[in-house]
């Protein structure tokens, strides 16, 4: 009697478990019992996948009917691990695990209701032939993605947890033979000195890595294309995965990372040459065109041909602003635009982007308020903004624009220059955990891939 | 040689036009500048060749660490001294001629002063870079720069007004004595080897000096003196060349793309040469900043973990350029640095015996 | 580390926007500039005024579509010197004037004997004017020439330039100098600089470019001809096209030239006379003929061509030697085939007149166009 009475009663750890949790509605306590056989389940019904428990811990609880056996089966369950400290188990709780207590003896089982596991399509970085499909919202459903475009068995995959109050698990993933393991140190480094309090996506873990607080370039790539992963993979880059982002952080980067869009890879070389030009074309362009208008309007209107003065003359005939004011405002509007169409609804974007772009325009040149060319370059820039294929460096474009902007009316053409060679300068002097940010690396691509050290 | 090498002594060879060099050896064209160009030469080769393979001895040290290392304190600090002066004289005169020039040419109307804040700006970050950054830099603009330069020059090459019988003219009188100052504005011309003294350090594999690449040095060098020399008079005439103040500039303005976007040439070749002189000064004056730097490093400017000697050194720098640029007539820009160029031996003279000592030293 | 940034930053924003300040004396807006497009230097009529300088000055256009055709504005002020009647022009006009665009110099052939050096300073003197400028001599006066509005010319071109810079007309009778040039050649010893002469013709509806003329420094201008300037541009310049007339043995057809080439070489012999001898090559067509033409014949007609143009460029080159003139730069040439000494000008001055003329032409025709 004494037995069953002991058996009956809470083991000892579910008990102060109980006590050191919350009573939140989700926390479960739930006792098992059939004839002899008894066991205690202790778990949080929200992040615990329950039709998973009940096949893999409640059915067959009843189906074996003995407790001696159930321990056993327990012991031998894929997921179970060994019971930690208590501080840490409370966490773990947090993260689906199951306390499972059966013939005094515990166990604890991964039971986690996975995350969105389904995988979207490519959206911030499309291509017409590569793979349609980003990453998921899952981890482990990400890793076992980067898993199957990348089949090496020297690939290497750490799991850690930040130490904010988000607990996010995050992968560290490279490729053991290939990996700079300066770089390595650097990240972990990093890592494990993180002190922000809360982390919630992998881009803002990106921010978090670099040391400096005031920061233009960004010194990692945030991808969600899967084969971009495995195009880094190769060339010895690290990978961050993060829990619940569909996106990864590639470490460390140089500038010509930024140049690379993978529709690259999936064409002939001279067509995906040309598209590199085009590219690095753009990038000129939309840096430096509104700095060159005011330049040339403002300062020297002389390089250009006759013609080409006399009419840019005769279009600002009546604009009251000079050319700087003129073109910074237009700027500032058309930047308006792009972030309005970000925001909107995907069916009003087609909208207002034609009311913006079309109407306003029109009506801003017959108002006299902006030049017919100042428009026309506008447009221009804002078309060969999103040529650069990754987001991120035309986030950073648009800033640097500004400032050039500014260099060349304060300086005219030789402001220009030199502000040029000032973010040159810049860029030369960044480093991207330890990794120079940006330099010619001869050899070609292979080595653009490779974060090789000189 | 490692290509860095390539870049230092090519920057400095393409800088000499926007540097009164092509005045200095055009206002001798009658006497002496070709024959002393020839001679300079033969000397800047030889300079090159006793720079770089000394150098090349001792991978990934600069001068500084040799002079310590193997030196005694009474001629290292005279010795880093003079070396930094002579380095910031050299960019000095490169921003003087620039700024000189982009009043002459580019915006007459706009104050000396904002001409060369503008460039002081990039230039004040630039000489406080890293040493590996800048040199990632220069190649960044070497391999933008170049291609362009190189088409241009062509253009100017095959441009129908450049008049051959007045080049054959200028080569007519081949036969005058050397002068002295043509002699060392075309020793100047391979000087960038001489940057080595700190840029060294970054060059730690062991490297040989090949015959080639000293050939090829000098078939540059050769090309650019005739380019500086020979192209002016092409297009601006024998007889009354000295009469132009920036030949180089003038004969640019002669050139045109009938169906270029940008018409004139010369806007070309000033975005091109002004970059290229951005550059020089910035490495000219990063080599004096670090040799000052080795020898002065103040406590009192020392506020937590931050030491801002190296921002003052940059600002002193800065402020003397700056008051130069705006107290020197063009007269005494050249004067003065025809002086400069006529102590060039002097400043040869002293960076061979330092490197002999430094031998001395370093076998005993 | 982070604190020297912040303070580097720091720097950075003040000297910024203490250069806010400073800038702006030097903002020209290109709405507040107003574009000199042709010079023009005529003989002051008043007494102590050496100068009566024209400025031709382009209106912007606000729309090319709509407008019919250009729209100039002159200003015109007699004056002792270019740039001081230039000062009082400013006055007049409420833009700044912007000379980087102006292509046209054009000069009254009656200043242009005697010493150019006070007419011509002040152009090369400022910078910001191109040396890429067209220099030429009007007639019947510089400010007529510029005020010409050819019927041809659309909204937003300036058909004078079209004449010189080879994009528009290209043609053996139109002598192209630039500034830089007209200075080079003018001021070499052995060389004479030459200009094209435009006249405005029509009631200033038109203009007429075919003569050159040749300018040596002290010395009275020299008019070439129709025949005279074709050759010229055609040697010198290697300068092709129509209308190369032979007239010769019954034979009376034009030649279109593509390519010729002309070579000097001195014979100097002692006890003999200075000879130079002159090889031109050419290659070209028929293009009219009074006859018929047999292609077999072609070696017949080359010789016919040579000999008529070897008849005429000998001609020119001895007119030219009577003038003292030498636009071939046969002086030149001697300069620089040989080694410098002090005597060497010297001696060629002695040469020159002496000089006899060794032309050798080959013509080779390569069809007779698309008919026999």
């Amino acid at each position: 009697m004494t037995e069953k009475n002991n058996k009956q009663e809470m083991p000892i750890l579910m008990k102060t478990m109980i006590q050191a949790l919350p009573a939140s509605f989700d926390v479960l306590h739930v006792p098992l019992e059939l004839d002899d056989a008894q066991a205690h389940l202790l778990y949080m019904k929200t992040v615990v996948d329950g039709g998973v428990l009940q096949q893999t811990v409640i059915k067959p609880f009843f189906e074996i009917a003995d407790e001696h056996k159930f321990a056993a089966y327990m012991k031998g369950m894929p997921n179970r691990i060994d019971i930690p400290t208590t501080d840490e188990l409370l966490t773990l709780f947090t993260l689906g695990f199951v306390l499972v207590y059966a013939e005094n003896a515990y166990s604890l089982l991964e039971v986690r209701r996975l995350g969105n596991t389904e995988q979207g399509e490519t959206i911030a970085e499309t291509t017409i032939h590569g793979p349609q499909l980003a990453f998921s919202e899952d981890l482990e459903t990400n890793i076992s993605i980067v898993r199957q475009h990348y089949h090496q068995a020297s690939l290497y995959i750490e799991s850690q947890q930040l130490t904010d109050k988000s607990r996010t698990a995050i992968s560290l993933i490279y490729d053991e033979k290939l990996v700079n393991i300066d770089v390595l140190r650097r990240v972990k480094e990093r890592l494990n000195s993180l002190d922000s309090p809360l982390i919630q996506s992998s881009a803002e873990l990106a921010t978090r890595l670099t040391s400096r607080r005031f920061n233009l370039f960004p010194t990692s790539i945030i991808t969600e294309r899967p084969d971009r992963i495995a195009y880094n993979l190769t060339g010895g880059k690290i990978i961050l995965l993060v829990d619940n982002s569909p996106f990864a952080v590639v470490l460390p980067v140089v500038f010509f990372d930024f140049m690379v869009s993978m529709e690259e890879n999936y064409h002939t070389y001279f067509i995906s040459l040309y598209n590199t030009l085009l590219g690095w074309f753009g990038l000129l362009i939309c840096l430096t065109l509104p700095a060159l208008y005011v330049a040339v309007t403002a300062y020297s209107p002389e390089i250009l041909r006759t013609e080409l003065t006399l009419s840019i003359a005769g279009s600002r005939i009546g604009v009251p602003y000079p050319s700087f004011i003129e073109a910074v405002i237009m700027l500032i509007f058309v930047e308006l635009l792009t972030e309005a169409s970000v925001r909107l609804p995907r069916s009003i974007n087609a909208a207002a982007t034609t009311v913006g772009g079309l109407i306003l325009g029109t009506a801003a040149t017959e108002a006299a308020l902006a030049s017919n060319i100042l428009i026309m370059i506008i447009a221009i820039v804002a078309i060969s903004t999103f040529v650069i294929p990754m987001n991120e460096l035309g986030f950073v474009v648009r800033v640097c624009r500004l400032f050039l902007i500014i260099f060349t009316t304060l300086f005219g053409l030789i402001g220009l220059i030199s502000g040029l060679l000032l973010i040159i300068l810049h860029l030369t002097d960044l480093d991207s955990f330890g990794q120079p940010y940006l330099r010619i690396a001869w050899r070609s691509k292979r080595s653009e891939k490779k974060v090789s050290s000189e | 040689m490692s290509r860095f090498v390539y870049y230092l002594i090519l920057t400095n060879m393409l800088a000499i036009i926007m540097s009164p060099i092509p005045r200095l050896l055009l206002l001798r064209a009658g006497d002496g500048a070709l024959s002393g160009m020839i001679v300079g030469i033969i000397g800047g080769a030889l300079f090159t060749y006793v720079t770089v393979s000394f150098f090349l001895k001792y991978p990934g040290q600069d001068l500084i660490e040799l002079l310590t290392k193997y030196t005694s304190s009474w001629i290292q600090i005279p010795v880093t001294l003079y070396f930094a002066f002579m380095w910031f004289i050299a960019g000095t005169i490169t921003l003087i001629m620039t700024v000189f020039l982009l009043i002459t040419f580019l915006t007459p109307v706009m104050s000396i002063y904002i001409i060369s804040l503008s460039i002081l700006i990039t230039i004040f970050f630039g000489v406080l870079l890293k040493t590996k950054s800048i040199l990632f830099t220069l190649e960044i603009l070497c391999v933008l720069m170049i291609p362009v330069t190189v088409l241009m020059f062509f253009k100017m090459f095959t441009s129908h007004e450049l008049d051959f019988d007045q080049v054959r003219l200028a080569v007519m009188h081949i036969k005058s004595i050397p002068d002295f100052t043509a002699f060392n504005a075309s020793t100047f011309t391979f000087m960038g080897s001489a940057n080595l003294i700190i840029f060294n350090k970054y060059f730690k594999e062991k490297q040989n000096i090949s015959k080639w690449s000293i050939i090829c040095i000098t078939l540059a060098s050769i090309f650019m003196l005739i380019n500086s020399y020979l192209v002016p008079i092409g297009f601006t005439g024998f007889d009354e060349i000295d009469q132009l103040m920036f030949p180089w500039t003038s004969s640019a303005d002669s050139v045109r793309m009938k169906f270029g976007f940008i018409e004139r040439v010369v806007f070309i070749f000033m975005f091109l040469f002004v970059t290229i002189s951005f550059i020089s000064i910035i490495i000219h004056w990063h080599v004096a900043y670090k040799l000052l730097s080795s020898i002065f490093r103040l406590k009192s400017l020392q506020i937590k973990q931050q030491n801002f000697t190296p921002l003052l050194i940059s600002f002193i720098f800065c402020a003397v350029g700056l008051w130069l640029t705006v107290s020197f007539t063009q007269y005494q820009l050249y004067e003065y640095s025809k002086y400069y160029y006529n102590i060039l031996p002097i400043f040869a003279g002293v960076l061979f015996l330092t490197m002999l000592a430094i031998r001395k030293g370093a076998t005993s | 580390m982070k604190k020297g940034r912040k303070v580097i930053l720091f720097f950075f924003l003040l000297v910024f926007s203490s250069f806010t300040i400073l800038s702006g004396c030097s903002y020209k807006g290109v709405d507040k500039r107003s574009f000199v497009v042709g010079i023009g230097i005529d003989p002051g009529e008043g007494i102590e005024k050496k100068f009566k300088v024209t400025l031709k000055i382009a209106k912007p256009i606000p729309s090319l579509k709509s407008a019919t055709e250009n729209e100039y504005a002159y200003l015109v002020h007699e004056s002792d010197s270019v740039a001081e009647a230039i000062r009082y022009l400013a006055t007049e006009a409420d833009k700044v004037f912007d000379f980087s665009q102006a292509k046209i110099l054009a000069l009254n052939p009656e200043l242009l004997s005697g010493d150019l050096f006070h007419l011509m300073d002040y152009f090369v003197r400022r910078g910001d004017i191109q040396l890429l400028l067209y220099v030429i001599a009007a007639k019947p006066s510089a400010e007529e020439v510029l005020r010409v509005q050819p019927t041809l010319e659309a909204a937003g071109e300036n058909s004078l330039y079209n004449f010189f810079d080879n994009t528009g007309t290209e043609s053996p009778f139109v002598t192209t100098t630039f500034l830089f040039e007209f200075r080079r050649d003018y001021d070499t010893k052995g060389l004479s600089a030459v200009l094209p002469i435009v006249k405005g013709d029509g009631g200033g509806t038109k203009f007429i470019v075919n003569h050159a003329l040749v300018l040596k420094h002290g010395h009275e201008a020299v008019e070439l001809n129709l025949l005279e300037t074709k050759l010229y541009n055609s040697l010198k310049k290697g300068e092709s096209g129509y209308g190369y007339q032979i007239n010769s043995a019954g034979y009376k057809f034009t030649l279109t030239i593509d390519r010729i080439k002309m070579k000097s070489k001195f014979e100097l012999k002692n006890g003999q006379k200075p000879r130079v001898a002159i090889k031109i090559k050419a290659v070209g067509s028929v293009n009219e003929s009074n006859k018929l033409l047999q292609l077999r014949e072609l070696d017949h007609y080359n010789k016919i061509s040579e000999d008529k143009l070897a008849e005429q460029v000998t001609i020119l080159f001895k007119d030219l030697q009577e003038k003292n003139m030498d636009p071939f730069g046969f002086g030149l040439k001697y300069r620089a085939t040989r080694l410098h000494t002090d005597k060497v000008l010297d001696d060629w001055k002695a040469i020159y007149p002496d000089l006899e003329f060794d032309v050798k032409v080959e013509v080779k025709l390569k069809s007779v166009g698309a008919i026999q």
